[in-house]
């Protein structure tokens, strides 16, 4: 493969690109990112959350285009909770629903970290599907959990806005979440 | 930390046998490979070789793999003689064929003449009633500088797949 020389710091374009950032200053249901038309310059997405729900052991939903009646979702997980590991799996669900979340039943001050890698924003006849892995970091200083998950969108419209959402209550005041595009060579 | 696209390879046709990304500038801190891709021939999940240097044997690789499969949880290990570096978690031609697996692998201080390299990969595929997730490393028991990257994959590689290099700077760049 071709290597394309570093052309150095000053004017190599850097491949994450910040798109979107919100951090909120009091509690609130969740962000949906509207993505740009200018995402197709990117070959990938990155979303990362510092999370904690208001309500004890609500999660987090989290889907694309506001597609959440469809069941186009679909994942595998492994998770590790600091005595056992386990592996599970969810088939033609409406969207992802997950619980290993920073929640009001934690100490304060305590919040989970989420970080989704979006793969294939833009589906072609051969790749139709979009691809997320996602791992998670959800220590609470004694309990808690980290883990990774493959999940396929069966959508096969064009990525045109990323949820996170809570599944019960808000989110709390301090949770971020940024999003990213990742470009390749001549993006 | 700046991150740095170097090359990418996208794969137009069923059956390539292998990505190979030689003469890598010695620039940067890291590397990161990005694959998106699934394999064309056989099997419901399969790997791929990942030689440094072109090095292909067994004797000087050693590897761990951590995976879960939706009802199993496997963790496994194997010393330096049986296999070279590889990872897992990607969709063979037994999956349909619109099911496509993603891997990020690192390659922590490659341009090190001092260290032995440690690779680490995640990766993963649900195919909505299959799936493999896997935490994964490798060590290469050499301390040459990496130049060079081959990934082969065990069943070629399916029309759609891409590989991107990139690599990571953690000198004040501004990756404007």
């Amino acid at each position: 493969m071709p290597i394309v020389p570093f052309a150095g710091p000053s004017t190599a374009k850097g491949a994450l690109v910040p798109l979107g950032s919100v951090k909120y200053t009091s509690p609130s249901t969740g962000v949906g990112f509207n993505l740009p038309s200018s995402t197709s310059g990117f070959q990938d997405l990155y979303l990362v959350c510092s999370l904690r729900n208001e309500v004890a052991g609500a999660g987090l939903a989290f889907y694309f285009n506001g597609d959440v009646g469809s069941g186009n979702y679909s994942f595998t997980w492994l998770i590790g909770d600091g005595t056992s590991s386990s592996t599970g799996r969810q088939t033609n669900q409406n969207y992802l629903t997950w619980y290993q979340t920073a929640s009001a039943s934690d100490a304060p001050g305590v919040f989970s970290t989420h970080v989704f890698h979006i793969i294939n924003p833009h589906p072609s006849t051969t790749t139709p599907f979009r691809t997320v892995l996602y791992q998670g970091a959800n220590d609470k200083n004694g309990s808690g959990s980290t883990f990774n998950m493959a999940l396929t969108w069966r959508g096969a419209a064009t990525m045109q806005a990323v949820t996170v959402g809570a599944t019960g209550g808000n989110f709390s005041a301090g949770s971020t979440f940024n999003l990213y595009g990742v470009r390749s060579i001549g993006q | 930390m700046s991150m740095f696209p170097i090359a990418s390879s996208t794969i137009a046709s069923n059956g390539t046998a292998s990505v190979d990304f030689q003469n890598i500038p010695q620039t940067f801190t890291h590397l990161q490979i990005r694959m998106f891709v699934r394999q064309f021939v056989a099997g419901t999940e399969v790997s791929s070789w990942v030689y440094l240097n072109n090095d292909t044997s067994t004797s000087n690789y050693a590897n761990h793999r951590f995976y879960g499969t939706g009802s199993a949880v496997t963790s496994e290990g194997w010393a330096a003689g049986s296999f070279a570096a590889f990872v897992s978690g990607q969709p063979g031609g037994g999956q349909a064929s619109d099911i496509f697996g993603f891997t990020i692998s690192d390659f922590l201080n490659y341009s090190s003449t001092t260290q032995n390299k440690t690779i680490r990969h995640v990766s993963g595929f649900d195919s909505n009633g299959g799936g493999w997730v896997y935490l994964q490393s490798n060590l290469w028991l050499n301390t040459a500088a990496i130049n060079r990257i081959t990934i082969t994959p065990q069943q070629q590689f399916a029309a759609g797949s891409r590989v991107d290099l990139y690599g990571i700077s953690t000198s004040n760049l501004t990756g404007a």
